[in-house]
């Protein structure tokens, strides 16, 4: 079917008018492999393409379209590359569009040549999305040779990943996602059930001690840096943030500058916008109950990474600090349990902690940090 | 910002960290028409899908195929050069690399980063990009 034409420079001139296709092979790096030319390559291009290395075949094409069965009887598997010259009828990019379909040959980039100034029409060729990629010239060859070996590439790993049974590792994903909140959703609206007059009377206390309202919000950001309206009970007075500048001389790890960018770092010794109720929900750590409601709203999850303060969340912004945030954020954690006995950890060996849990994130690790959540909590109320 | 569709620019993120793919999302989808790709070959097949993006903000160190390949195969493409790439990465101590690829780089954004800088950034570069398109080329 295929003849090698040996001394193709000293061909006839009517030799290529009236064959419409020319099948070459790169004996360079990819021997074996076929490039495919569509369209009407005159003598000089061809002969470009023979004088680069490039051994030149010819298939008995005789006809000026290409019909479906003719693309069939190609041997496509050795075909690297599929070079089509601008047709302005559109015709071999309907084969091709064809060709697409049989699904063992979609690693094969097409290349459309055209001679005009491509700048006016690159959105034109972009609608036959057949078309890898155009060139205007087939002078650079080491360009050409470039852009064949990267879409060889891609589109073989292309293929593969389409035939990747993606729903398999999808289904156990999703069905531990539901168990998870299933589980989140009954137990935290369980507790919130029993709780309730517990959390009735902090609510009325809170109230009854000071003006404001019964809440403290503020924004949190939990999984995948998600945003949310993150509830405690109040434990300050109304406008603490503000009456924070104030206090300034009195932190304890503050330089005293004014002016100072310094992270803001502020622990103070007996705090005066702490109020007496909130001192004691603080110290019984009371006053995290209300996240049960993030819980059951689904921002958040029993167990899981606290979820942070937006400005200490945006300088976690670099591909390792990233992976926390791929766990939930949540009301214990593998921090909590943790931290307990030592009391100085500093920001980043949380920050692995956290890594740590949201690596090794599974059910078993949630009930065990559940388990132990209670004994660190004693442990605390005792130092 | 514009709220009109047609009028939003489009923007392609190429990471493939997942929480940080969803965090450059959020930045930008407030005004931008956001896709995203994991990694450079899901971004090539989202380019040959027909998405046609305004700028491409990518990752360098990824699966498959990498920021750097990306970067150097799109602006040789006939079809794809014109469109400006920012790159966001923590990656640039290669900098012998940075400089075979600065002239195709618009901004290079270092992580971490802050959000609303980004933000800045990115508007930043879709505005000069539009200005240097507009301006007739020489000859």
């Amino acid at each position: 079917m295929m003849s090698l034409l040996k001394d193709f420079p000293s061909l006839p001139d009517n030799h290529l008018k009236n064959k419409m296709i020319v099948v070459t092979e790169i004996s360079a790096a990819d021997s074996g492999k076929l490039v495919l030319l569509f369209g009407a390559f005159d003598k000089e291009e061809a002969r470009l393409l023979f004088t680069n290395d490039y051994q030149v075949y010819q298939l008995p094409f005789a006809s000026t379209t290409v019909t479906r069965e003719e693309i069939q009887a190609l041997p496509l598997k050795e075909v690297g590359l599929i070079l089509i010259k601008q047709d302005t009828k559109g015709l071999y990019l309907k084969q091709l569009a064809a060709l697409r379909n049989l699904k063992l040959h979609v690693s094969i980039p097409i290349i459309l040549y055209v001679n005009s100034d491509i700048k006016q029409n690159a959105d034109q060729f972009k609608k036959f999305k057949v078309v890898d990629d155009v060139i205007t010239s087939l002078d650079d060859f080491a360009e050409l040779e470039f852009k064949v070996k990267f879409l060889q590439r891609y589109k073989q790993l292309a293929s593969t990943k389409v035939t990747i049974p993606k729903h398999v590792t999808q289904v156990s994903k999703k069905t531990s996602y539901i168990i998870r909140r299933s589980f989140d959703i009954v137990v935290s609206s369980l507790l919130l059930l029993i709780l309730s007059p517990v959390l009735l009377l902090i609510a009325i206390a809170v109230k009854l001690e000071s003006k404001g309202p019964i809440f403290y919000i503020s924004k949190r950001a939990g999984k995948h840096y998600r945003i949310f309206k993150f509830y405690k009970f109040r434990t300050m007075v109304v406008n603490a943030d503000k009456k924070l500048k104030d206090l300034s001389h009195l932190n304890q790890y503050g330089s005293g500058t004014e002016n100072s960018n310094a992270p803001s770092f502020l622990k103070i010794k007996d705090d005066p916008r702490i109020t007496r109720v909130g001192s004691f929900l603080r110290n019984t750590s009371l006053d995290e109950l209300p996240q049960l409601i993030n819980v059951l709203l689904g921002h958040m999850s029993l167990v899981g990474n606290r979820p942070l303060p937006l400005y200490e969340a945006a300088t976690l912004t670099s591909d390792h600090w990233a992976n926390r945030f791929d766990a939930p954020a949540g009301m214990t954690g593998l921090w909590q349990i943790m931290k307990r006995g030592e009391s100085d950890m500093s920001t980043e060996e949380r920050i692995e902690l956290d890594i740590t849990y949201a690596k090794n994130n599974s059910l078993i690790f949630d009930l065990w940090i559940m388990v132990k959540t209670p004994f660190a909590m004693m442990q605390k109320s005792d130092v | 910002m514009a709220r009109n569709n047609e009028n939003m620019k489009k923007i392609l993120i190429v990471e493939d960290n997942i929480s940080m793919r969803y965090l450059l999302e959020n930045i930008l989808k407030k005004s931008y028409i956001v896709r995203t790709a994991d990694d450079g070959l899901t971004a090539m097949m989202s380019l040959s899908q027909g998405f046609s993006p305004d700028l491409i903000l990518t990752d360098i160190n990824m699966p498959s195929i990498n920021g750097w390949e990306l970067i150097a195969y799109l602006k040789k493409s006939a079809l794809y050069k014109h469109i400006p790439i920012v790159v966001l990465s923590s990656a640039f101590l290669e900098e012998t690399k940075v400089e075979v690829e600065t002239e195709y780089i618009y901004d290079c954004i270092k992580k971490p980063f802050e959000p609303i800088d980004l933000l800045h950034r990115v508007s930043g570069v879709l505005k000069s990009s539009k200005y240097l398109s507009a301006v007739p080329v020489n000859n």
